[in-house]
């Protein structure tokens, strides 16, 4: 069996580079990680991607119009998206609710199950 | 000589009462609070204050007349709390009910309604009496205060989720043996609660001045130095990013509290070096004008959005715009700089308090000037 391979968005550099250690000491996975939703969308479209881990508040283009442009597109859409975010209120709850999505895991995540959580929302046994 | 003094006594009395009357239909017409009044089963309006006209934008009249009006102005998400209240009355003849109405000209107030109940010699409700008041604006306060948590609670957050994984790492052992990956993490914890601690202390400086707590104790000051104080300490930074300072003082005083105008600059000149491509220059100036003295400091950074831009040159009485939409526009921007996101809107609070305005125009992909004006040393 191939090793995932986890996408993961967000603009703070520093968050990035934690969730690709996390994921990849603790989870074993193959991480990319994009610093944009522009990135990240080149990033969808060009490699072969199981899983995409979403920031949600991002300068320019935000996990909302990440989410519509990667639903928008059939190379794209059936990629299951995760939200990973500091939203945490019951109006986010919400339009997060209204969203194609597989799951939100809020921040500050747990580091050391996070990798659990991920295999968990998207139903990946071991 | 009896009825002599009966009716004395009668007309003293009735004196009395219309005495009485007409401090109470003074004291109700004068009040901004909707006095009324109706029978038990409220299928009839006794009484209601002159107020009404002004709250409701309609008339009295019309309430005495046709009660469905006034159960119609209702904001219909809200109408079945009004018949929960109504059903209280019938109950206890007291309630306590906020909703809100639509005036005739389609505007929306958020109304507060308390109920007592008035009692006959048996302790028996025969009346129901109220007072109702327009509480919009209070609602507004408690919407921002809400926003404002919101937007606390998120902004935190961001921090605390480096530290906590970066610690979370560290403790469960995996770097034991990696030393240059153990030091990375101390060094991303160590950001971040520096981060955090920026964090607070603008919070705490922004809600300070917003509070009207912090009063700023203007003096007679020179322009030119508190520039250059500014400039002293971004000075290592902007070296640091290759970007150079130009500053055209003038020899002009200005009416001001220096510390707080010195942090102004210093965020505004922090701002542009953040975006500010390496190898370009900022550029710093005094202007005096007729009633005012002008600062201005431009930058070639990537400019600000249009919708952005309009949002820093509004007047700042709009609170929402504080705390709320405005500081979106610096936060999601200079967050991944560094920047706390609550700059821009303590530069305002800080201007404000001058009687001064600041505003920016911008042209994306070229650059950026703030302005922001103080007032003249008095004579």
């Amino acid at each position: 069996m191939t090793t995932k391979k986890v996408l993961i968005v967000d603009d703070e550099e520093r968050i990035r580079e934690l969730v690709q250690v996390c994921l990849e000491e603790l989870g074993g996975w193959a991480t990319l990680g994009a610093a944009s939703g522009q990135e990240a969308l080149q990033i969808a479209h060009t490699e072969s991607i199981d899983v995409i881990l979403l920031d949600v508040s991002m300068p320019d283009m935000d996990g909302f119009a990440v989410c519509e442009q990667l639903q928008a597109n059939s190379v794209t859409q059936s990629i299951p998206v995760i939200l990973l975010t500091a939203k945490v209120q019951p109006s986010d709850r919400a339009r997060f609710a209204q969203m194609k999505i597989a799951g939100v895991i809020t921040k500050p995540f747990e580091p050391l199950t996070i990798s659990q959580n991920v295999a968990e929302i998207l139903g990946w046994g071991d | 000589m009896a009825v002599h003094q009966d009716i004395t006594d009668r007309k003293r009395i009735e004196d009395a009462l219309r005495e009485s009357e007409e401090k109470f239909r003074q004291l109700a017409e004068n009040i901004q609070a909707v006095f009324w009044m109706t029978d038990l089963h409220n299928q009839q309006v006794l009484y209601v204050s002159k107020a009404y006209e002004t709250i409701w934008q309609r008339s009295c009249q019309s309430v005495y007349q046709n009660f469905s009006d006034w159960l119609e102005a209702i904001y219909p998400d809200d109408r079945q709390r009004v018949d929960i209240a109504f059903m209280e009355q019938l109950r206890t003849g007291q309630s306590d009910t906020k909703y809100r109405i639509i005036r005739p000209d389609g505007s929306i107030r958020w109304i507060r309604d308390r109920a007592f109940p008035i009692k006959d010699e048996l302790g028996e409700i025969i009346r129901i009496a109220g007072i109702a008041e327009d509480i919009t604006e209070l609602q507004k306060v408690e919407q921002i205060k809400s926003e404002f948590i919101g937007i606390v609670s998120h902004e935190l957050r961001t921090p605390l989720t480096a530290i906590r994984a970066a610690l979370g790492l560290l403790n469960s052992g995996i770097y034991d043996n990696k030393p240059d990956k153990f030091k990375r993490m101390i060094e991303i914890a160590s950001i971040d609660s520096d981060r955090l601690v920026r964090l607070v202390n603008d919070i705490l400086d922004l809600e300070r001045l917003e509070s009207g707590r912090s009063v700023l104790e203007k003096t007679t000051c020179e322009a030119a130095d508190l520039i250059e104080q500014a400039v002293e300490s971004v000075k290592a930074i902007a070296k640091q990013e290759h970007i150079t300072l130009i500053q055209h003082p003038t020899n002009t005083k200005v009416w001001a509290a220096a510390d707080a105008i010195i942090q102004t600059l210093t965020n505004l000149l922090s701002n542009a070096i953040k975006f500010s491509p390496p190898n370009s220059t900022i550029t710093l100036s005094v202007q005096p004008q007729s009633d005012r003295v002008l600062f201005q400091i431009s930058d070639r950074g990537r400019g600000i959005p249009a919708d952005k831009l309009e949002l820093i040159g509004i007047p700042a009485d709009k609170l929402e715009l504080i705390f709320g939409r405005f500081h979106q526009v610096d936060a999601s921007d200079s967050r991944d700089k560094g920047g706390t996101g609550l700059g821009l809107a303590i530069c305002r609070s800080i201007i404000e308090q001058h009687g001064g305005q600041i505003w920016a125009q911008s042209t994306l992909g070229v650059g950026s000037t703030f302005f922001f004006a103080l007032p003249l040393p008095r004579k």
